[in-house]
C-alpha cells in the first residue's frame, strides 16, 4: 500500500509545480495573471503586487481532492509603497511519505505609468522518505499592463528562470500564462486568461467576479482543457478582515474546498 | 478646401488611415502575403501616388506605413517647404529607395540635376550557410542606375545573381527609356503582373487592385521573373504606350536529350542538380501595351506580347499533369477597361486575355467612400492559358491557369471600431490526377478592429477555412493511397494587440488559435502567442525583442507570423512543432546617411532542435 502511495506520489512531481494556493484564484478557475489575493498574490503573478493593500497577513488551507492525510497550507505577508511592493511567503503540502515546502520571496516595481514588472524567487525543497531531501531556485517572471481604465493584460512566465538540480534529475517546465480583465459597470469583472505549459496543449479561463454589496464578492469560472471543470467562490469582507472561501470540481477526484483569510489595511 | 481634399484622399487611398501601425502590423494584416521588402510592397499595394505638395502636416499622422520618426521628419518638412517639396526632399528625409518614393508620392520635379546615392547591404548567417544581398541605386538628375546581388544560404558562388537596369524618365514623367531588368505591371495582373503577383485575397482595400500601365526597374532578388532587355514608356495626353523587348535566361532541368522537362522557379543554385539548371532556357518575349483614357474616369487598353523558348519544353507526366505547357512559342493578346464615377466611389474593372486558344477573364465593381468599402469580382481562366507573367487574383505571378473564383469583401467604419468581412471561393475546373474531379478552396473572415484608448489598439480576426486535400488515409479502390481528396475544415482565431507603455516603449501581444478537423483524422490545433516591445532613444537608436511560443500537431495546422528583421524586410515564419523564439533586432543611425541595422534570433523546436541565425544591414545614402 505504502509502494502505491509513493508511486502516486512520484507521478505527481510535475504536478507538484503547479499546486496553487489561494482561495480567490482557485474560485476564479485558477487565474493566476491578474488575481490580486493580497500578500497571496506572491504565489500568482508578482507584478500584481503593486495594486495589494499597504500590508497584510494571508493564510490559506485546502486538502486536494480531499485525499486522506494530504493537506496544503500556506502564510505570506506584503509590504506596498508607492514604487515598490514586496512580499514573502511560505507554503509546504505532502503527507507523511512526500512532502514539499516552498520558500517564496516577490518584488513588482512600476516601470512606466502603464507598466508594472516583478520578479518571484522561490526555493523548493521536496522530501521523499526513505530517497531524501533535495531543493530547486526557480524564478518568475510577471507584468501587468493597463490598456485602459476598463481593462489590463497580464503575463506571467512561470520559471522563466531556474537552477538545474542534478539530485532531483527534473527540468521545471516554463509555463507562459497571458490574462486579459475587463471592468464593467456594477461592479462585474470578467477574466481571460491563456496559459501553456511546456509539453502540454494549451488551456483557456474564463471568470467572472462580481460585487453586489461593499462586504461580499462572488467568483466564477471554468475553461476549456483545464483540469478543473468548474470553480465557484465567495469572499467576505470585514472591515480590516477578509475571508476566501472557493470550491472546484475535478471529472473524476472528490471536490477541493479551500479557505483563506487575511487581515491587513483597507486596500 | 484644397488641403481637405488632399486629406480625404489619403483616408480613401491608405488602408489603415488614421491608425498609424508599423510595417510589420501591415504584413500580418495582409496575412498570406509573401513578400519581404517594404519597397516591393508599397509597389505591389499602392495604384495612385499621394499629392505631397496638397497635404497639411496634421495628415501625416495617417499615412500607415511610415514609422513615428518618417512621420516627424515629413510633418516638419511640409511645415518648412510645402508645396515646393521635391523627390529628392522626400529621398532624403525618409530614407527609403528612389523608387518606393515615386510610387508613394507625387511631388515636383526636381529643378536642377540631382545626385542621390542609395545602397544597402544585407548580410545574414542561417543554418544552410550564409546569404547575402546588395542594392545600389544612383540618380542623377533623369539618369537612374542600379543594381541588385544576391545569393542564397547554401550556394557556393558568391554572386548568383546579378541584375542591373539604367533608366531615363523625363522631368514630367512622359517618357521613360529603360535599359536592362525590369518587370512590368497592368491593370489587373491577368497580362503583367510584376516580380511578385498579385496581394492575397485578405481584406477589401488590399485584396483587388488595377495598376496603371507601368514599367518598375527591377528590385527583387527572385531570380525568374525579370525581364532582361529594353522598354520604353510614352505618354501624351490621353494616350499611353508602353514596349519591350526582352531576352532572359531562365532555370530549366532537361532531360538527355536536352528537352526542358521542368522550369523550378525558386532559383536556388545549391546542389549539383539545381546548379546544372540555373539559366539554361533562353526567353525571348516581345510586347506592347496601349492605353488610352477618353475621359478622366475612364480608361480601356489592350496589351499583348510574343514569347519564345530556345528549348523544347514537354510535359514529362501526361497523365498527372494534363495541361502543363508543351511547346516552344506563347502569344497572349489582352484587353482591360476601368470606369469610375465622378465622386470616385464607384469602379467598375475588367480585363481579359486570350492565349493558345484559352482564355482568362476577371470583372469586377468597387464601391465605397471614407466611412464603407464593398468589393466583388469573380474571374475564370482556363487550362492552357499559362501565362509565365501574370497572375490571377490572390495568387503569384506565372499562375493563371484552370481557375474560378469569386471574391466579395465588405468593410465599414463607425463609432465602435473598423468591421471587415471577406468570402472567396476558388475552385480549379479540372483536377489532374487519374480521376478529375474539382477542387475548392474557401474562406470566410470576420475581422474587428478598433483605438480603444489613447495609444491602445486591439483586433481580432475570425476566420473559417475549407480545403479539399489529399488525405494520406482514405483509400478508395479506384484510387491510390494518398490520392483522394477529402474535405478538410479549419477555424482559426488571431488577436492582436498595440499599446503605448511610454512615450518611447510600445508594446505588442498577439495569440493565433487554430482547429483543423478531417474526416477519419483526429483534430489537430495549432496555437501561437507573441510578447514584443519596441523601444526607440531618440532618433538614432531603435530596439526590438520578440519572444514567441508555439505549439503545432504538424505542419498542416501551422500557424503563421511576421517577423521583423531588418527595419524593411519582414517574413512571414511558419511555426509547427513545439517551440520557442526570440528574436533581438535593433537599428541605429549613424550619423545622416548611414543606418546599420541587425537581428539575432535563437529558436527552439521539438522538430528540428536548436537554430540560431544573426544577420546585418548596412543602408547608406548620400
Amino acid at each position: 500500500m505504502r509502494a502505491l502511495l509513493l508511486m502516486f506520489l512520484c507521478a505527481q512531481l510535475t504536478m507538484a509545480q503547479d499546486m496553487r494556493f489561494g482561495a480567490h484564484s482557485a474560485a476564479l478557475g485558477g487565474q493566476r495573471t491578474l488575481v490580486q489575493d493580497a500578500a497571496g498574490t506572491v504565489f500568482l503573478n508578482p507584478a500584481v503586487l503593486m495594486s495589494a493593500p499597504q500590508w497584510s497577513f494571508w493564510a490559506t488551507y485546502l486538502r486536494p481532492f480531499q485525499l486522506p492525510g494530504l493537506h496544503s497550507q500556506a502564510i505570506a505577508a506584503n509590504l506596498t509603497a508607492r514604487h515598490v511592493a514586496i512580499a514573502a511567503g511560505a507554503a509546504q503540502w505532502g503527507n507523511l511519505l512526500y512532502r514539499e515546502r516552498l520558500l517564496r520571496m516577490a518584488f513588482a516595481c512600476p516601470v512606466t505609468s502603464r507598466l508594472v514588472l516583478g520578479l518571484a524567487i522561490q526555493q523548493r525543497t521536496v522530501e521523499i522518505e526513505r530517497y531524501g531531501r533535495y531543493g530547486q531556485w526557480t524564478g518568475d517572471f510577471g507584468a501587468r499592463v493597463r490598456l485602459s481604465h476598463r481593462a489590463e493584460l497580464g503575463i506571467l512566465i512561470r520559471n522563466a528562470i531556474y537552477r538545474r538540480s542534478a539530485s532531483l534529475q527534473e527540468t521545471p517546465r516554463r509555463e507562459v500564462m497571458t490574462g486579459l480583465v475587463v471592468s464593467f459597470p456594477m461592479h462585474l469583472r470578467v477574466f481571460a486568461e491563456l496559459a501553456r505549459e511546456t509539453g502540454f496543449e494549451p488551456e483557456f479561463r474564463l471568470a467572472v467576479e462580481l460585487r453586489p454589496i461593499s462586504y461580499l464578492s462572488l467568483q466564477a469560472g471554468s475553461g476549456f482543457n483545464t483540469p478543473e471543470e468548474f470553480a465557484l467562490g465567495l469572499s467576505l469582507n470585514m472591515a480590516v478582515f477578509r475571508l476566501h472561501y472557493a470550491v472546484t470540481s475535478h471529472p473524476v477526484l472528490p471536490m477541493t474546498h479551500v479557505f483563506a483569510l487575511w487581515f491587513g489595511s483597507v486596500p | 478646401m484644397r488641403r481637405l481634399r488632399a486629406a480625404l484622399l489619403l483616408i480613401l487611398l491608405w488602408p489603415r488611415a488614421l491608425m498609424p501601425q508599423s510595417y510589420e502590423d501591415i504584413m500580418d494584416r495582409l496575412a498570406g502575403a509573401e513578400i519581404g521588402d517594404l519597397a516591393d510592397v508599397l509597389q505591389q499595394m499602392i495604384v495612385e501616388p499621394v499629392e505631397i505638395n496638397q497635404l497639411s502636416p496634421d495628415s501625416v499622422a495617417g499615412i500607415w506605413f511610415l514609422t513615428a520618426a518618417q512621420k516627424e521628419r515629413l510633418a516638419e518638412l511640409l511645415r518648412r517647404k510645402a508645396p515646393r517639396i521635391t523627390y529628392h526632399d522626400l529621398m532624403d528625409i525618409l530614407a527609403l529607395p528612389p523608387e518606393a518614393i515615386r510610387v508613394m508620392f507625387h511631388a515636383e520635379p526636381d529643378r536642377r540635376p540631382q545626385r542621390h546615392f542609395w545602397s544597402r547591404l544585407q548580410w545574414r548567417r542561417q543554418a544552410a550557410g550564409a546569404q547575402h544581398s546588395t542594392r545600389v541605386r544612383f540618380q542623377l538628375g533623369a539618369y537612374t542606375m542600379g543594381s541588385v546581388t544576391e545569393k542564397d544560404a547554401g550556394e557556393p558562388r558568391w554572386l548568383d545573381f546579378i541584375s542591373g537596369f539604367v533608366q531615363w524618365q523625363s522631368p514630367e514623367p512622359r517618357v521613360q527609356l529603360l535599359f536592362g531588368d525590369f518587370t512590368l505591371q497592368c491593370a489587373t495582373g491577368l497580362a503583367f503582373s510584376g516580380a511578385y503577383g498579385n496581394p492575397a485575397l485578405s481584406l477589401p482595400e488590399h485584396a483587388l487592385r488595377f495598376a496603371e500601365p507601368k514599367i518598375a526597374p527591377y528590385a527583387s532578388v527572385l531570380e525568374n521573373t525579370a525581364f532582361r532587355g529594353a522598354a520604353f514608356r510614352w505618354q501624351r495626353g490621353a494616350f499611353l504606350l508602353i514596349g519591350f523587348y526582352s531576352a532572359a535566361l531562365r532555370d530549366a532541368s532537361l532531360d538527355s536529350t536536352g528537352r526542358v522537362i521542368s522550369r523550378p522557379p525558386h532559383g536556388y543554385h545549391r546542389t549539383s542538380r539545381e546548379q546544372a539548371a540555373a539559366r539554361t532556357l533562353r526567353e525571348t518575349t516581345a510586347g506592347w501595351i496601349v492605353r488610352l483614357s477618353p475621359a478622366p474616369t475612364f480608361q480601356l487598353g489592350i496589351a499583348g506580347y510574343d514569347q519564345h523558348f530556345d528549348r523544347y519544353i514537354v510535359n514529362p507526366d501526361r497523365i498527372r499533369r494534363q495541361f502543363a505547357f508543351a511547346g516552344q512559342h506563347k502569344r497572349l493578346f489582352d484587353a482591360f477597361f476601368r470606369w469610375q464615377s465622378r465622386s470616385g466611389a464607384l469602379t467598375l474593372f475588367g480585363e481579359m486575355a486570350t492565349m493558345a486558344d484559352d482564355r482568362a477573364a476577371i470583372a469586377g465593381l468597387q464601391y465605397g467612400g471614407p466611412r464603407h468599402r464593398f468589393v466583388v469580382a469573380a474571374w475564370q481562366a482556363q487550362p492552357a492559358f499559362q501565362n509565365d507573367h501574370g497572375a490571377l487574383p490572390g495568387e503569384r505571378t506565372g499562375d493563371t491557369s484552370n481557375q474560378t473564383g469569386a471574391y466579395l469583401g465588405l468593410t465599414l467604419r463607425s463609432r465602435s471600431g473598423r468591421w471587415s468581412s471577406y468570402v472567396h471561393r476558388v475552385r480549379t475546373l479540372w483536377r489532374t490526377f487519374f480521376l478529375p474531379m474539382p477542387v475548392q478552396h474557401g474562406d470566410l473572415a470576420l475581422l474587428w478592429e478598433r483605438r480603444v484608448a489613447r495609444g491602445f489598439w486591439l483586433q481580432w480576426r475570425l476566420r473559417f477555412r475549407t480545403q479539399q486535400v489529399m488525405s494520406p488515409r482514405v483509400r478508395l479502390p479506384q484510387q491510390a493511397r494518398g490520392e483522394v481528396l477529402i474535405e478538410s475544415r479549419q477555424a482559426s482565431l488571431r488577436m492582436r494587440l498595440r499599446i503605448k507603455l511610454a512615450r518611447r516603449l510600445l508594446y505588442r501581444f498577439g495569440v493565433d488559435a487554430l482547429n483543423q478537423k478531417r474526416p477519419a483524422e483526429p483534430n489537430r490545433i495549432g496555437y501561437a502567442q507573441y510578447h514584443a516591445l519596441h523601444a526607440s532613444f531618440g532618433r538614432w537608436l531603435d530596439l526590438r525583442l520578440k519572444w514567441t511560443d508555439f505549439l503545432a500537431d504538424d505542419y498542416d495546422s501551422r500557424v503563421y507570423q511576421f517577423d521583423a528583421f531588418f527595419p524593411n524586410w519582414v517574413q512571414p515564419v511558419a511555426l509547427y512543432s513545439e517551440g520557442q523564439r526570440w528574436l533581438v533586432t535593433f537599428r541605429i543611425r549613424a550619423g545622416r546617411r548611414a543606418h546599420i541595422a541587425g537581428y539575432w534570433l535563437h529558436e527552439k523546436r521539438d522538430a528540428s532542435g536548436r537554430k540560431r541565425e544573426f544577420g546585418f544591414q548596412l543602408q547608406w545614402q548620400q
